[in-house]
């Protein structure tokens, strides 16, 4: 039995040369002859981000948990009367931990829905890869530089399609990251 | 403030990237970081200015208020490890709606940034620095546009496609609608199902064969590719269905012909869903196929041609991988607004359910 091999989510032509990604992985070939020349590989992603693809799986489940916490005490909190609701929303408050969401106080049960909402997301953007995925592929006209974006990291990157002893090569120039915001 | 890229685009003189995210704003950075990155994050970590709030422990009434205030401090604390993206860049222009494509275009001397989104606007705006400034906008759509085209050879002419049965013509610098193509009646009769239902588009791609303009048109989990011809009357004339071994997921034109021309076209094929499916996997026993399919012009009519694209390292799919895929490429159709959606927010554009029974 031979295995099935990866597709190809996007593709660029970079002069002689096609730009492809798989996953996290970025194929170089000779568009000449159409052989294989090199890969690229997107590292897994670390610290900074927030949702890490690594551990995608144990993620979610987490994010689950505080969302369940927090909507029960939402929904005690919005079906009781208004004030003196001291004792209890104040215990709930503790457990809510770091990642409490800003405005609980407003929100009510639509909020509810909302955080619930937002863990089916996490499910749906993974792609189940290990390390992030190549969500969009640009080259400039000179074909000197290819740009891609990665999707669970957020990231720009740049690359220079550099011929490296006579054999092209993509080398990673930058990284630039949009931080996830809270707000 | 940005968020996740969707697309991107690079301006002519190759220093500036143009990406659009879905939170709706484009924004400009330069290709190449002029200042090393570690020097950045650091002068970014000093906190400008903290937000104060005007309250108090003293002035607050209720316990609600205090909660307030709680939260306040606290997202101030959040804001201050999280600030802006750490590198050099500028906002371009604004939607309220995710953006799902973004091009420059140009008509005499001037430049233009024309951008497609979720809700069915295409905005044309000035060139950068100028973007702000609205000249039109191509409305029509009444789903969600996916892709935009501008032929390089009628720079005039955008051609838009996304959630809707047909393909859209467009004299973009006039806001104008030049013509429609059928696209739904094309696929049903591909797949011989006339409850196809709907179409996404994934691709527009424009080549030459001869004199004549080619427009190629790829649509989420469908196994073809979709030719039409773009006359002088600028109407798309429906040419040809090419049948794929699977689906396609992206294509590439201009690349050199046996003929020296640059009509040759590469396809990317899902060897892992089953053709037509979306949800599928294709069984293990099944031969595995070709990644890449290649055609070319003969006599006028693209064919597949013989050209074979090598076989990268490890390019195999691991086992536990399979079953995501398919949110990485088959993301479009989450696109559409289900019935009483209200559009424009971000959170529902990509929260659309997977569609429950498909698991």
């Amino acid at each position: 039995m031979t295995k099935m091999r990866m597709p190809y989510q996007c593709m660029q032509k970079c002069g002689t040369l096609l730009v492809a990604a798989r996953g996290s992985n970025i194929d170089l070939f000779n568009l000449n002859d159409g052989s294989f020349i090199s890969t690229w590989q997107c590292p897994p992603s670390q610290g900074a981000v927030k949702v890490k693809p690594s551990i995608a799986e144990a993620s979610p489940k987490l994010e689950n948990k505080g969302s369940e916490s927090s909507s029960v005490d939402i929904t005690v909190e919005s079906s009781a009367p208004p004030a003196k609701r001291r004792k209890l929303s104040e215990d709930g408050q503790d457990e809510n931990s770091a990642k409490t969401h800003g405005e609980e106080n407003k929100g009510g049960t639509k909020k509810t829905k909302k955080e619930k909402k937002q863990g089916n997301r996490l499910d749906s953007v993974a792609s189940g890869l290990d390390a992030p995925a190549v969500i969009a592929l640009a080259v400039t006209s000179d074909s000197q530089h290819m740009i891609a974006i990665t999707g669970e990291d957020k990231s720009i990157r740049v690359f220079s399609v550099t011929p490296q002893d006579g054999v092209a090569n993509l080398q990673h120039l930058s990284q630039r990251q949009v931080i996830f915001n809270q707000s | 403030m940005p968020k996740r890229p969707c697309a991107l685009t690079i301006t002519d003189d190759n220093t500036t990237i143009l990406s659009a995210d879905k939170f709706g704003d484009v924004y400009s950075l330069p290709l190449l970081t002029s200042t090393p990155p570690e020097a950045s994050k650091e002068s970014s970590q000093v906190p400008d200015q903290l937000f104060k709030p005007s309250a108090n422990e003293l002035t607050i009434h209720s316990q609600r208020n205090r909660k307030a205030l709680e939260n306040q401090k606290r997202q101030n604390k959040v804001k201050t490890e999280k600030s802006g993206p750490e590198f050099e860049h500028s906002l371009l222009l604004g939607h309220v709606s995710l953006l799902t494509d973004v091009k420059l275009a140009k008509s005499g001397e001037r430049t233009y940034v024309i951008t497609a989104d979720r809700d069915e606007h295409i905005r044309v705006s000035r060139g950068i620095p100028k973007a702000h400034i609205i000249e039109n906008f191509c409305l029509g759509h009444k789903e969600f546009i996916s892709r935009i085209c501008i032929p390089g050879t009628r720079p005039e002419i955008l051609i838009s496609g996304g959630g809707d049965d047909e393909l859209y013509v467009w004299d973009w610098e006039k806001g104008l609608l030049i013509s429609k193509a059928e696209l739904r009646s094309l696929v049903e009769r591909f797949t011989g199902d006339d409850k196809v239902g709907k179409v996404a588009v994934s691709g527009i791609y424009h080549t030459r064969q001869g004199e004549a303009d080619i427009i190629i048109v790829t649509i989420e989990g469908v196994s073809a590719l979709f030719t039409f011809s773009l006359g002088i009357d600028n109407t798309l004339k429906q040419e040809q269905t090419l049948e794929l071994g699977g689906n396609v997921l992206a294509a590439v034109t201009g690349i050199e012909a046996p003929d020296g021309t640059t009509s040759r076209v590469l396809v990317s094929v899902d060897g892992i869903h089953r053709a037509g499916s979306t949800t599928e996997l294709r069984d293990s026993t099944e031969e595995p196929i070709s990644p890449f399919q290649t055609f070319s012009f003969a006599n006028g009519v693209l064919t597949q041609d013989s050209f074979a694209i090598g076989a990268s390292e490890e390019s195999e799919v691991a086992e536990g991988v399979m079953g995501g895929l398919r949110n990485l490429l088959y993301s479009l159709e989450n696109l559409r607004k289900r019935d009483g959606e209200e559009g424009g927010k971000e959170e529902d554009a990509v929260m659309v359910e997977q569609g429950g029974g498909n698991e």
